[in-house]
Formats: C-alpha cells, structure tokens, sequence
C-alpha cells in the first residue's frame, strides 16, 4: 500500500481514541506512539474480517456500521486487555461479538438474530480463513471498475442510495423481482471476477 | 476467496435475501435459514464470503461516491494552473489504494455524525456545521442538532460534549434534550455517572458540574443504566438520578427543546437581546428604582443588598451567556435584602420566570422573611396548586367587587399554559388607589380592589425555598425588577416586549 497522507489520516480516529485512553498514561510518548502504531496496523489487517462478521449478523448498513465503529472504538480503549500471543482478529471479534449482541437487545425483537452459537462459529471459521482481505478488497476495486453502466447504477442505488428493491425498480423502471434477480447476478459476476483476480495474482 | 462447494442457487438467493434484510419480515424463512448456518459449514462460509463482498460493495461504492462530490466541488472551484485531471486522478488512486483500510475513516470522517441546525451564541458551532468524533466545549449559547438517524438534540450552556457515534453521545457537562425518531432507536447518552438508552422517546439529561446526573423522561420509554448489571427503566414523566440511583421529580422546563430553539434565534437576529438590555437600562436610571437582579451587574438601591450566593445554581438566562438562577431542590433558594425598612405606597415587582413544574401547593417567587399578621404590609408573592399568580400583604382586606376566595389578590390567568418556556410576571400594587394588578406576558390580567391597603414593606426575603416545607421554586429567574411606583399598562407591555426572548420563527 502507498503510504500516502490519506492513508496515514484514516487510522487517526483509532490513534485519537486511543491517546484519549487514561490508561495509558503511564507511557512514555515514544511508547505510547508504538503502541499507536502496533493498533493501526492489527486494526487494518483485521477490519476486512470484522466487516464480514458484522455485515452478516446486522442487515441495515447504518446499523453495521455503527457497530463496526463501536469494535473500533473498543478495540482502541481496550487495547492493553489485548494478549499478543493470541490472534488479533479473535480478539476484536470477540469485542464484536458482544455489541453485536448489544445491537440486537436495543434493536428488540422486530430484527432477525443470530444465535450466539452461530456467532461463535461465524467468528471461529473468520479467525482461520485471516488471509483473503486486502487484496481481495484491491480486486474488487478493479472488478467494479469494469462493470456495464447499467450493473453499475444498479449498484449505486442498493449501496450508495440504500434504496430498497420496490425504490430500485422504481428507479430502472423494473419490478422488485427482476432487480433481486439482477442484484444476485451482478454479485455473483463479481464473486468470479474476484475470484479470478486473486488466483493470477497467485500464480 | 476460498473454493467452497456450490450451493443450490435458491439457497443462495436466501442468503443474499438475509443480507439485503428482507428475512425480518419471514419469520419461518429466516428461522430456517439460521438453523441451517449453524448446522452446515458450507452454507457459513457462503454467507461469510458474500457477506464480505456485501460489506466491500458498501463500501467502496460509497467512498466512490464521496470522491466523485468532493471532485465535483474542486472543479466547480478550480484550482490555479488547471492541474483538474491530475487532482482526479490522485483521488481515484488514494481511493482505491486506500480501500482496505478506509472503512473507519469512510465512517468516522467522510459521514459526519450530526449537523447543526441552529446554532445561537454558540461561537465555533455555526448553523449548518458538522459535527464528528471531536469534543466541544460550549461556554454560551444553544445548540440544535440532527444525528445522522434523524434524532433531534438540543444542548444549552455551559456543556462539554462528544459524540462516540451517530447514537451515542457523551455529556461532560451540561443539559440535553432529545426528540429520537424510530430510526435513531437507541440512542444514548453517556454522562461520568452512567448512561441514558432511548428506547424511541423525548428525553433529557442534566449533567451538574457537579455530577449527579439526572435523566427526565417526557413521552416513551428511557433505559437508565449506572452500571454493568443495573438498569432502570423509565417511563413518560418519571425522572432518576443517575449518580445516587434514586427516582427525581420531573423537571420538565429544565431544558430546553426543539420547538423553542427557532423561536429563541428568531428574537437573537430581531436584535431582542440589546432591547432588552435597554429596557433594563431605562429601568436603572429610573430614579423609583429599587433593584435589578439580573445575575450579571445587579443595581440595588440605598438600604440593600446585592443578593448572597444562597442555594441555588447559575445557569444560562433568556441570552446566550448571560445567568439566572435556577431552583431545582427542596431548599434552593436565594437571599435578598432590597428595599429596606422604607414604605413603599405603591410597588411593581416584575420578573422573567421559567417554571419547571408547578410544586405543590406554592411555587415561591419572593417572601420577606418578615411576613406577618402583626407586620402589616410585607410582601409575598407565589403560584398557587391552581396555576395562578397570589399576592399576599398582611393586613390588608379585600374590597367589595373582589372575586378571590382566599382572601388574597391573585391572577385571573393561570400561568400554567406558560409552564417550559420563560414568562413575565408582574405585579403593581398601589395603596393610594388601594388596587393590586397582576401582568402576565405584558398583558393586564386584572385588578383587585381592595379595602384596607398598608404601605408595602420589603427588608430581608428569598427567592425560592422560604420555610422549609411547603414553600418552594422549581425554575429558573432572570432579571428580578423592584419599582418604588405603578407601573402604568403600557410600561409593563414595553417591558415584556423589549425582553421577550421568542420571535416567531416564521417571520
């Protein structure tokens, strides 16, 4: 990855937490800015793992989302709990896991929830497969990039917009059915594109 | 992305129907599908790696969005030398370089957490500024603000804030109101003494300088947690002290909320707040003037005092910066010596009151401390159980055309309408024309004619809490006037509407 400012200033919220931290006052600044560092970099490496997770046990995108940043933010004010021997990922999974749950209990019933078994395993099965993250986040960059206008305007609408299926096919002048269907199959063109990306890059 | 074996393409379609949240509304289907992921590994790892590729969609697709604005905003304001493209470009890059590890900062700074939509005396919190994970300290001045889900906050002087998320928001310091729409469900405020979990609701929370902080439910429910395993919950009307775990009185007024908010800049930017200040100035150099408590340079007059610290609490008056004094406990009160041991044969006592509630069965505005059968003439003056303004002298007897039942003077306009929102209120009372004349809001309200009438006497006297029991003030008061003569009608309509500190918003 380039270490362009852009990149630098995206970890600032996680060092900014961080350094607000009262128990980690105790340090000197040369360590303290370590420690910073040591965070951004295991935050980086495990937040591809963490978006899965969240993505799949939380359906609206504001709710993932803020649940997402709650792990950030824990993981930030936490992070002397943290074992180093033990795999990062388990471990902000793991605080995942509980606002998750914190998530579901505000949320009430209305909202479909995973079990808690399931949860352990979804976490369990993400802690083994840690690898494919960023460069399958690079590939799907250029695999959207090479998207038809139309897959694309689909897309901007369900991602950017939000837009329900009956709003979308309002907009495309469509049927709730047919975009469902068209969702699935830009999805799954993707999947492949990906897919194939990553196994050139290996080769 | 692993090789998984191929699922059936219906239950592939079901997963993407998870993700996309339109299993909520099948109970069955989603029931089905989730015993499903627990019992088959396939079928996890399927929803993980779609999963991944929902949340990666999200997210780039999003953060396309924001670089193709903020490139259309460059553009519309080129920069010198027409290096555009080359500007295009590098945001394209960063972007795509960037992606794995933007999500926090797509969340935490390209989305601000709220907005303000009214600023008023806030210095640095303009109207129409965003809002993110930053601290503000607010010395003056009232703000409103729209979360990202659509909650309503506003947030009064002095206050220290951040916001932890679009749903959660830390109070350092300060009172909050907040109006949360379904979709904000959950919102929460997170005090030094414990947090305040919306429940879909009208809410607020006032944190003291002191701690104690309490949360005060208007409508819905509110969860009051002060620890890992203790939690209250609290209903419409009800109020709790977070710090001593222990149920409060409602203090509804305390706070000031949304509605309010428009009519308070509208009076900011009509220019009320410098009529006032010389509707206050034309008072001091009235020479019957006895005293202005204005909490900020009081004027009193030979033979008193300016008033003693009392039990009470400065807050945030009509203006932003400016005080008054607020009553909130059994016993707040404020000591006052004007006026003397002179006689007055006519008085006007006039003030801008906030009523948190209406305490039972007196809410005291001033009582001498004097007061009694045998001292003709002190004066008291309250809101009775009915809502309505009572003047009591001792000694005087009411005249033959006179309404009232308890043998006092009181108002025929019950201030309870008024209850949240600051009011004047005033009476005249004058010996010679043996009359007594309440105002409220600048309006005559009525007169009282009287009997006997004693020269009024002031001396030593609270404002607030006077006995111990059954006196007591749950309010605010700002600029606490006393005039050695009668106010004419059209003196105490200029009065109100040079300090009245609400413009109709549509104007």
């Amino acid at each position: 990855m380039p270490d362009s400012r852009a990149c630098r200033r995206q970890s600032r919220t996680l060092e900014l937490t961080f350094s607000q931290g009262r128990r980690h006052k105790n340090m000197d600044s040369q360590q303290a800015s370590d420690v910073r560092e040591r965070l951004s970099r295991l935050w980086m490496q495990a937040e591809p793992a963490v978006n899965a997770y969240v993505f799949a046990a939380v359906q609206r995108f504001q709710d993932a989302e803020d649940v997402v940043q709650q792990v950030a933010l824990a993981a930030a004010r936490r992070f002397e709990e943290y074992d180093g021997t033990r795999p990062f990922v388990a471990w902000v999974l793991w605080l995942a896991k509980s606002k998750i749950i914190d998530h579901y209990r505000v949320q009430g019933r209305q909202k479909l929830v995973f079990s808690e078994t399931l949860l352990d395993q979804t976490a369990a099965r993400l802690v083994e497969r840690q690898a494919a993250s960023h460069a399958g986040a690079a590939a799907l960059e250029q695999c959207i990039e090479k998207l038809p206008p139309k897959s694309r305007k689909l897309l901007d609408l369900r991602y950017v917009e939000d837009a329900s299926m009956e709003a979308i096919a309002q907009a495309i002048n469509s049927t709730a059915g047919s975009v469902r269907v068209m969702l699935f199959r830009v999805r799954d063109l993707l999947a492949e594109c990906v897919k194939a990306a990553l196994a050139k890059e290996a080769t | 992305m692993s090789d998984a074996p191929r699922l059936h393409d219906d239950d592939r379609r079901l997963i993407d129907e998870l993700l996309d949240g339109r299993l909520a509304s099948e109970p069955s289907a989603a029931d089905d599908l989730l015993a499903r992921l627990e019992r088959d590994p396939v079928t996890r790892e399927y929803l993980l790696e779609r999963a991944a590729l929902h949340a990666g969609l999200r997210q780039s697709l999003r953060r396309r969005h924001l670089t193709d604005w903020a490139v259309s905003r460059a553009q519309e304001d080129p920069p010198r030398g027409g290096r555009r493209p080359r500007w295009h470009v590098l945001a394209r890059f960063t972007v795509a370089a960037c992606l794995a590890g933007a999500f926090l900062a797509a969340v935490a700074w390209s989305r601000p957490y709220a907005t303000v939509t009214m600023g008023i005396g806030t210095a640095g919190l303009a109207t129409g500024r965003t809002v993110r994970g930053e601290r503000h300290e607010l010395a003056s001045g009232v703000l409103e603000l729209k979360t990202r889900r659509g909650a309503q906050v506003v947030i009064e002087a002095p206050a220290a804030f951040q916001f932890e998320s679009p749903q959660r928001l830390r109070l350092a310091k300060g009172r909050i109101a907040a109006d949360v729409p379904t979709q904000a469900k959950g919102f929460t405020i997170v005090t030094p003494s414990g947090e305040a979990i919306d429940l879909g609701t009208r809410f607020a929370v006032d944190v003291p300088a002191s701690g104690d902080a309490e949360v005060h439910v208007f409508d819905g429910e509110v969860v009051a947690r002060t620890g890992a395993h203790a939690s209250t919950s609290l209903r419409n009307g009800e109020a709790f002290s977070l710090a001593t775990n222990t149920a409060r009185e409602l203090r509804t007024a305390a706070f000031i909320r949304g509605g309010e908010v428009a009519e308070l800049a509208a009076a900011i930017s009509a220019g009320q707040e410098r009529m006032s200040a010389e509707a206050i100035q034309r008072l001091r150099d009235d020479p019957a003037l006895i005293a202005v408590i204005d909490f900020e340079g009081d004027s009193v007059g030979g033979g008193g005092t300016s008033p003693a610290a009392g039990q009470n609490r400065l807050v945030q008056g009509r203006w932003p910066g400016s005080q008054a004094a607020d009553f909130t406990n059994i016993g707040d009160h404020l000591p006052l010596d004007v006026g003397g041991d002179a006689d007055w044969p006519q008085l006007t006592v006039a003030a801008w009151v906030r009523l948190d509630r209406l305490g039972e069965p007196y809410q005291s505005l001033y009582h001498t401390d004097g007061w009694a059968m045998q001292n003709p003439g002190q004066v008291h003056w309250m809101i009775v159980d009915s809502g309505v303004m009572r003047l009591a002298l001792p000694g005087w007897k009411l005249g033959a055309g006179a309404i009232e039942r308890h043998g006092h003077p009181e108002s025929r306009t019950s201030v309870l309408g008024a209850v949240g929102r600051w009011m004047h209120l005033a009476f005249v009372y004058d010996s010679s024309a043996r009359t007594a004349r309440f105002y409220v809001d600048g309006r005559p309200d009525g007169v009282t004619p009287l009997v006997d009438a004693p020269l009024a006497r002031l001396g030593p006297a609270r404002v607030g809490n006077w006995n111990h029991n059954d006196r007591k003030l749950s309010g605010r008061i700002d600029e606490l006037v006393f005039v050695g003569r009668a106010l004419s009608a059209d003196e105490m309509r200029d009065l109100f509407e040079a300090g009245v500190p609400y413009r109709s918003s549509s104007l």
